[in-house]
């Protein structure tokens, strides 16, 4: 009786939050719009074991379990009542495009490599905090199942912590209309020769936190604004002669608003703010550029400024003749806003910051790393993700030359950090 | 466990652990590294997937080469022997359609709607390229478009019995066929189409299709059409 009535309830769905409206129209092949987050265990990992973990978990997490439909006006998901997406050992490129009728219909993709499971989800669903959150219970499950002594002492179930919240958080706390506080004026722009067939090249730099904060504090700067300064000055100096002030170096830095407006939601929540870099003479020394970065985030990561930046995203949806507007002819406007606004970043650098495991797990785990795909005109990105006292950072590029990542990892070395390379091999084919 | 090796580029000042005598940041031969300590972390790496790649895009490239051959061998026979008649032509637009056919095929984003809808819009066109060479009649818009706006209503239904859990998600789809119905009058206005009852039969069955889904869906498929035109 109860599965019948479970048969004949109808199916869930809700409307896209304001970020996730523009993922599935610039999402393609060649922009996949898709993160990934790996986490590494000490163990071998076993795909059927993966496979029985994740639909465990996936139950639990009804914001995973969902699919992109296309209405007439706008995208929205809906309950995905199909069995969890197939788990398979890691064969193709990270960040490849999910598309909407493949793997069961699901906007996530679960696979393995060695000791690594990686996650990787379509940005429609969520942000990097509550991917995280799944990765974690997925983890936990899959711990669970290859150790009964550890199933025997934590028990079942979800962990304490674990947001499940869908809430539109954009939507709780959009206030007012504001105005564009955008930068749209063009950035320079990394460009060059393209890595053979659609590859994507990975490349991650790790290092000691204790190091790494060592050095920030001696520029009286935190580890972000230190890294994100350091990718400016590595562009400065890969690229020096064709950077023009009006052409500045623009690094995107995408600022989680859940702590500034007290949310857990799991849906997509977070902006984007800008360090910006214009260069007015032919030499700087890393300490300037480190120190006008330090300024330029500061003087934007406020929750006032914040707020102002996402009711500005929000107000234009909430237009009612817009609302009126067919999904095709809103997808060429949305496009065309896109790609305007994202040539006018350099690069994106995401924090996803400190990654706490439960501690009955922790012995298990040996780190954790995060990356995102290209977009339009940004070609190098960067993700930074800690896991103890290991900071993982994680270059992707669709490019040949390496001359950003190479001042970038040396700047970190010639301060005085042990810095270890690894890279998924396409710099060498 | 096995050793596994550790280089270093002295230049870079990093440590590498792809086991590969270059750095990858400024190509200098690296050195080996035998003191451990400075290794914080070693990752899983990656698969190899290059040679996999690669053996697929020769694979099309074959494929492009053999329908290109085929088009120029028939282009020039067909020049050289009865120069009057576009049959070459036919071998061309067949060529194309097969190309592009067999890209979209195994294109694994390439949804199964998509794949549908491109099989049927090449055929059609390959219809329309076929009464052209043989002096356009008429024909393919006459018969070939409704005929197609049929075949797209029984692949509605057939879908909704394949995909059974989703059954309604193919209502727009209805809807698509009777706009596509109705531009058919328009051809019919133009006099582009001269059976203008198999415009009307068209139109029947796409509205008969359409009005039978929201009839005996319910209220399941209601709300779908409620949330199709949400605003």
């Amino acid at each position: 009786m109860a599965g019948k009535r479970r048969r004949h309830r109808a199916r869930s769905w809700e409307k896209l939050d304001n970020t996730a409206n523009v993922f599935p129209v610039i999402a393609g092949e060649e922009m996949s719009n898709t993160y990934r987050i790996a986490a590494e265990l000490k163990e071998e990992i076993s795909g059927t074991l993966l496979q029985e973990a994740l639909a465990n978990t996936l139950p639990h997490f009804p914001g995973f379990k969902q699919r992109l439909r296309r209405g007439v006006f706008w995208y929205y998901l809906e309950e995905n009542v199909k069995p969890a997406p197939k788990v398979r050992k890691e064969h193709n490129y990270p960040c490849r495009y999910i598309h909407e009728s493949r793997s069961n219909s699901y906007l996530f993709r679960v696979c393995y490599f060695g000791c690594r499971i990686n996650l990787e989800v379509f940005h429609v669903l969520a942000d990097g905090s509550g991917g995280v959150g799944f990765l974690k219970e997925l983890c936990y499950e899959y711990l669970r199942l290859s150790h009964s002594d550890l199933r025997e002492k934590v028990g079942d179930g979800l962990s304490a912590g674990t947001s499940l919240d869908r809430e539109d958080s954009f939507l709780r706390n959009y206030r007012k209309p504001s105005k564009s506080v955008y930068k749209s004026t063009p950035a320079f722009l990394i460009k060059g020769e393209k890595l053979p067939g659609q590859s994507f090249g990975i490349m991650h730099g790790r290092i000691s936190v204790q190091q790494i904060k060592e050095v920030a504090k001696r520029y009286g700067i935190s580890i972000n604004e230190y890294l994100v300064a350091d990718f400016i000055y590595a562009t400065w100096k890969a690229y020096r002669g064709k950077i023009r002030k009006n052409r500045p170096i623009r690094v995107a830095v995408p600022v989680n608003l859940r702590p500034y407006f007290d949310s857990m939601t799991t849906k997509n929540f977070f902006v984007m703010v800008s360090a910006e870099f214009a260069p007015e003479r032919e030499d700087y020394t890393f300490e300037e550029i480190a120190q006008l970065t330090a300024e330029s985030l500061r003087s934007q990561i406020t929750k006032e400024n914040l707020e102002a930046i996402f009711s500005y995203n929000v107000s234009n949806e909430q237009v009612f003749v817009a609302k009126l507007v067919p999904l095709p002819l809103k997808n060429a406007a949305i496009r065309l806003v896109y790609m305007k606004k994202a040539l006018a970043n350099t690069t994106t650098v995401t924090n996803m910051g400190r990654i706490d495991v439960a501690e009955e797990y922790k012995p298990y785990f040996a780190g954790f790393h995060c990356y995102l795909t290209f977009s339009a005109g940004q070609y190098i990105k960067v993700g930074l993700m800690s896991f103890e006292d290991i900071l993982t950072i994680s270059i992707s590029s669709a490019l040949v030359d390496t001359s950003v990542q190479k001042h970038f990892f040396r700047r970190i070395a010639k301060d005085g950090v042990d810095v270890s390379i690894e890279t998924n091999g396409v710099w060498y084919v | 466990m096995e050793e596994q090796t550790q280089k270093e580029c002295v230049k870079c000042g990093v440590i590498l652990l792809d086991g590969e005598d270059v750095c990858p940041l400024c190509r200098g031969v690296a050195k080996n590294c035998p003191d451990r300590g400075r290794v914080i972390y070693r990752g899983q790496g990656y698969p190899e997937l290059w040679a996999k790649i690669r053996a697929q895009r020769v694979v099309r490239r074959i494929i492009l080469f053999l329908v290109l051959a085929a088009d120029i061998i028939c282009g020039v026979v067909n020049f050289q022997v009865n120069p009057r008649s576009h049959w070459s032509f036919l071998v061309f637009g067949a060529g194309a359609a097969v190309f592009h056919l067999y890209s979209l095929y195994v294109n694994q984003f390439c949804g199964y709607l998509a794949r549908i809808n491109w099989t049927i819009v090449d055929v059609l066109l390959f219809c329309v390229l076929c009464d052209w060479v043989m002096g356009f009649q008429g024909w393919s818009t006459s018969f070939a478009l409704p005929s197609a706006i049929f075949c797209c209503n029984v692949i509605v239904l057939l879908l909704m019995i394949v995909n059974r859990r989703y059954w309604y998600s193919y209502m727009l789809y209805e809807i698509a066929n009777i706009i596509l119905s109705g531009l058919l009058f328009v051809l019919v206005g133009f006099g582009l189409m001269k059976q203008p009852i198999l415009a009307e039969s068209a139109l029947i069955i796409s509205v008969l299709v359409f009005l039978g889904t929201v009839l005996i869906g319910g209220a399941d498929a209601r709300k779908e059409l409620e949330r199709r035109f949400h605003i």
